[in-house]
Formats: C-alpha cells, sequence, structure tokens
C-alpha cells in the first residue's frame, strides 16, 4: 500500500513540473520573440522600402459624334468624368494626360498609369455626351510605347505619319 | 471566335445598328427596330426580337405571357410586386428578370434561391443603372454584389440603348464590370459571351 502511495506521489510529482516546464517555455519562447522582433525592427531602421515602379499606358481612342470636337474641350469632358467617378484621390493616382488629338480624324492617345490603364479605358466608354452634343468615345488599343499609339492611331484612317 | 450579345436595345435605327456592327457586336436583342433593312451588310448582325414586361401583379404578368412563345422571341420580366417577381421566376416562358431601381426591392434571398432552382439569371441594364441618382446606384450595386459574390449566380450585361451613343463596346463593359464587382475578366465576360448565347440556344436559336 505504501509503495503505491509513493508511486502516485511521484507520478503527479513528475506531471507537474512537465506542465510547469512546458508552461515556462512557452512563455520564455514568446518573450524571445518578441526580442527578435524588437532586434529587427532596429536592424530595418534606414532602410528604403524601394515599390514597384509605376509604368505609363497610352489608350488610343477614337471620337464618334455628330460634330468635331477640341482636344481642350475632349480633356476637359474626360478629366471632369474620371474626377466624378473615381474621385480625386483616383484621378491623382491614375494621372492621366491626354498627349495627342488629332481634331481631323477625332482620335487620340491618353496616357496613364498601369495600375489604372483597364479601368480607365473601361470608364472613358461611358461618356455619352460631350458639351451636349451626343459622342461615343471607343478605347481601341492600350499600349506600352508611344511609338506603337501613334501608329494605331493614324492606322484607324489608314493614313501615312509624314 | 468569340460572339459578343447586346442582351437589349430599346430603339434600333440604322444608326444604332451601323455601330453595333462596328463595335463588333455579333447578336443584337431589340424591343423597337425602325427601318433596319436598308442597312448594308444587316446580314453580319443577328437582330432578335426581345419582349420586356412590366407587371406589378401575377394575374397580369400571366395576362401578357399568354400566347408569347408563339414566336421566336426572349422575354424579360421587371417586376413591379413581389407576386409578380415569384411568378416570374417560376414561369418557364420567362427568361430573365430585369434588375433596376424599382424591381431591386422585391430582390431579396428567396428571390435569388428561386432564381437558382429555376436557373434565370437577373439582367443588368447598364444605360438605366448610370442614369440613376447616386443613392439608388448604390442600392442596386448592393444587391447585384451580394448576387454574384455570395449566390455565384450568372448574370447578363446589356445596354438598354435608346440611341447610337448609348451603346457600350464589349471590352469597355469587361473592363468595367471587373472593376466595378471585384470580379475577373473572365467572368465579366461570360456575361457578354456565354450567358446570353445560352438562352438563345434555349429558345431554338442557332448562334455560332
Amino acid at each position: 500500500m505504501d509503495q503505491l502511495l509513493l508511486t502516485l506521489i511521484l507520478i503527479v510529482i513528475s506531471l507537474i513540473i512537465s506542465i510547469s516546464s512546458l508552461i515556462i517555455t512557452i512563455r520564455l519562447n514568446s518573450k524571445l520573440r518578441k526580442i527578435t522582433i524588437v532586434c529587427k525592427a532596429y536592424s530595418n531602421l534606414g532602410k528604403k522600402v524601394v515599390e514597384s515602379k509605376v509604368r505609363k499606358r497610352y489608350i488610343v481612342f477614337k471620337i464618334i459624334a455628330e460634330d468635331k470636337f477640341s482636344k481642350n474641350t475632349v480633356w476637359e469632358s474626360i478629366k471632369s468624368f474620371i474626377v466624378n467617378n473615381v474621385g480625386e484621390i483616383g484621378f491623382v493616382n491614375a494621372n492621366p494626360e491626354l498627349i495627342y488629338f488629332d481634331e481631323d480624324i477625332q482620335t487620340g492617345v491618353l496616357r496613364i498609369t498601369h495600375r489604372y490603364s483597364k479601368f480607365v479605358a473601361g470608364l472613358i466608354n461611358l461618356i455619352k455626351e460631350i458639351n451636349g452634343k451626343k459622342c461615343l468615345i471607343i478605347p481601341v488599343k492600350i499600349t506600352g510605347t508611344l511609338r506603337k499609339a501613334k501608329k494605331t492611331m493614324y492606322a484607324l484612317t489608314e493614313r501615312k505619319i509624314g | 471566335m468569340r460572339v459578343y450579345v447586346d442582351f437589349w436595345i430599346k430603339r434600333l435605327d440604322t444608326k444604332t445598328l451601323e455601330t453595333v456592327m462596328d463595335l463588333g457586336y455579333s447578336v443584337v436583342l431589340c424591343e423597337n427596330a425602325v427601318d433596319i433593312n436598308s442597312v448594308k451588310g444587316v446580314k453580319d448582325v443577328a437582330v432578335i426580337s426581345k419582349v420586356v414586361i412590366e407587371s406589378s401583379s401575377r394575374k397580369d404578368l400571366l395576362n401578357k405571357l399568354k400566347g408569347i412563345k408563339s414566336k421566336k422571341v426572349v422575354v424579360s420580366v421587371k417586376p413591379l410586386s413581389l407576386d409578380a417577381a415569384r411568378t416570374a421566376a417560376h414561369d418557364t416562358r420567362v427568361d430573365t428578370l430585369i434588375i433596376d431601381s424599382t424591381s431591386v426591392k422585391f430582390m431579396d434571398k428567396h428571390q435569388f434561391n428561386l432564381l437558382k432552382q429555376f436557373s434565370k439569371p437577373i439582367e443588368f441594364p447598364l444605360n438605366v443603372w448610370l442614369k440613376l441618382p447616386l443613392h439608388r446606384k448604390t442600392i442596386v450595386f448592393q444587391k447585384l454584389y451580394a448576387y454574384i459574390h455570395t449566390y455565384k449566380l450568372p448574370f447578363i450585361v446589356s445596354s438598354g440603348a435608346s440611341a447610337w451613343n448609348e451603346v457600350f463596346e464589349p471590352r469597355s463593359i469587361v473592363y468595367y464590370i471587373s472593376n466595378l464587382f471585384g470580379v475577373i475578366q473572365d467572368y465579366a465576360l461570360l456575361s457578354i459571351t456565354s450567358y446570353p448565347k445560352e438562352i438563345l440556344i434555349k429558345n431554338g436559336f442557332r448562334v455560332q
């Protein structure tokens, strides 16, 4: 009986020791982890975070309308439409600019950042009137180079680049 | 070759048809066609007649649907009451249900479950949505967002154009819808290609 009691007591004590040692190691580990995080944070101070470079895209578009529009009117309407739909922050991030616009053939090239290229290409198709006159702006192509954009622009009307 | 379908043009005249042909659509469904036979190359685009029914009661809807399928037409219903919405979902003669500011309040989870059960897609006319005031736009948007992301059901995007400048370029629709609802472009493309094509095939049209 005495031996049984002794063994039981020994088992209980060993259990207590193992559980307490487990708890102690877990707590120590979490403290260690905090220390390593702090050390890493100090070591990363002064390092520059490099973001991916903002690339440009060129949207070639064509305007179908009863009247011809000037470059300024087209640019003002595109700008106000983008600001109304995407907001000022979206406009600033997209950074659109009307680079070329040929008033004879009513085609142009809009420069935009690569992250917003497809969104703006879809958005300009929603413009249904400029200065109260009916029109339809069709995005024809999105290119990465200005040279290809100009080529596409004039290929639409089979006109040679001078 | 991809077949782009404009699922709803309210009024199709010569200028609209020429614009649709230029933009690359192969099939167009219209409510009112005005003197289109004089347009050159009209055979390049298939023009199918469509009937849009607005009804505010079950009886009214059933009266309007009587004998409608004797001709080959595609039927869309814009429900103006809960009764009409449930009946339209059940009825085999109805092909799609139109969602806009008046019918959105009848599109709840029970309606979506019915649409799933009877495999009927929702039709989203872009021009109608764009002309809505901002607060109504958000209501329709929220319902459609839940429809797409929670229930994952097919939907069709149509132009709802009544003039030549209200037609959309197919790729622009894909870019806009994918950014608006946060879906991949392949899924947005299905809304103007495969899903409308399935409904046309179901109605006995041969689409190549």
